[in-house]
């Protein structure tokens, strides 16, 4: 098993070095690169997130990022010192007509649609969230 | 994120490259909103050398679309790059973008 772990302070502009560390652990583990890209994409839209509903504005705190790979397999765990904040509810069947689409809601779409398991919890005042992506 | 525009009588051209996401949406909406307020309804966005392109980046597009066809306009992709693609079709508005394979043709569907 191969870790890899950063820290940045919560800032728009450091979601891009999670997402970089979030695409190498998925490369280790063996993924192609589209599905690393999904990984990388689910690390930014929960990182977006953090800031701007946990956090709720920038450089307040920090945002931890921890990757476990294995062959074909990869969990991200995320931690914030953010209010509680659980994005881990998948959200419900999309019924949207073409003349009027989503608008709101599409980063935790965009999570659970990539991510095979998405798990919250709240330990030591903390915010955990875990992306689980298995190989296919 | 780098971000230029090329005014053609049909419509714009909107040429992005790097990330498209939160720290970046601003400059991205701010310059469309600068080409609506000259007038310009028709968009083709070159993405193809787009290499990240979060919700934020999605929203601009859905309420610029929204915006475009309202004055009688609209906002069309040229050659939109794997990533970029992958993100739309993620989000499920594929079907609301049509994708051209470059910019001549995506200017000739106005």
């Amino acid at each position: 098993m191969v870790n890899l772990h950063i820290t940045v302070p919560a800032y728009h502009a450091k979601i891009e070095n999670l997402c970089i560390l979030a695409g190498e652990a998925a490369i280790k583990a063996g993924f192609d690169d589209r599905t690393a890209y999904a990984c990388q994409l689910a690390i930014g839209e929960a990182c977006e997130n953090i800031i701007n509903h946990g956090y709720k504005e920038e450089g307040i705190g920090d945002i931890e990022l921890s990757a476990e790979t294995s062959p074909g397999k990869i969990i991200l765990i995320l931690r914030d010192s953010a209010p509680p904040f659980n994005p881990a509810v998948e959200p419900g069947p999309q019924h949207w007509k073409e003349e009027d689409p989503p608008v709101g809601g599409l980063g935790l779409l965009i999570i659970h649609r990539v991510m095979d398991k998405v798990t919250y919890s709240r330990t030591g005042g903390k915010n955990i969230l875990e992306l689980h992506k298995t190989e296919n | 994120m780098e971000i230029s525009t090329k005014e053609y009588r049909r419509a714009a051209i909107v040429t992005v490259s790097g990330r498209i996401d939160t720290s970046t949406s601003n400059q991205f909406e701010e310059t469309i909103n600068d080409l609506i307020d000259n007038n310009q309804y028709n968009m083709v966005m070159d993405f193809s050398d787009v290499d990240f392109l979060s919700s934020s980046g999605l929203r601009i597009l859905v309420t610029t679309r929204k915006k475009l066809r309202e004055m009688g306009g609209d906002i069309v992709l040229a050659n939109p790059s794997q990533r970029a693609t992958d993100s739309i079709e993620i989000a499920g508005l594929d079907k609301l973008f049509t994708s051209y394979p470059n910019r001549e043709e995506a200017i000739g569907s106005f």
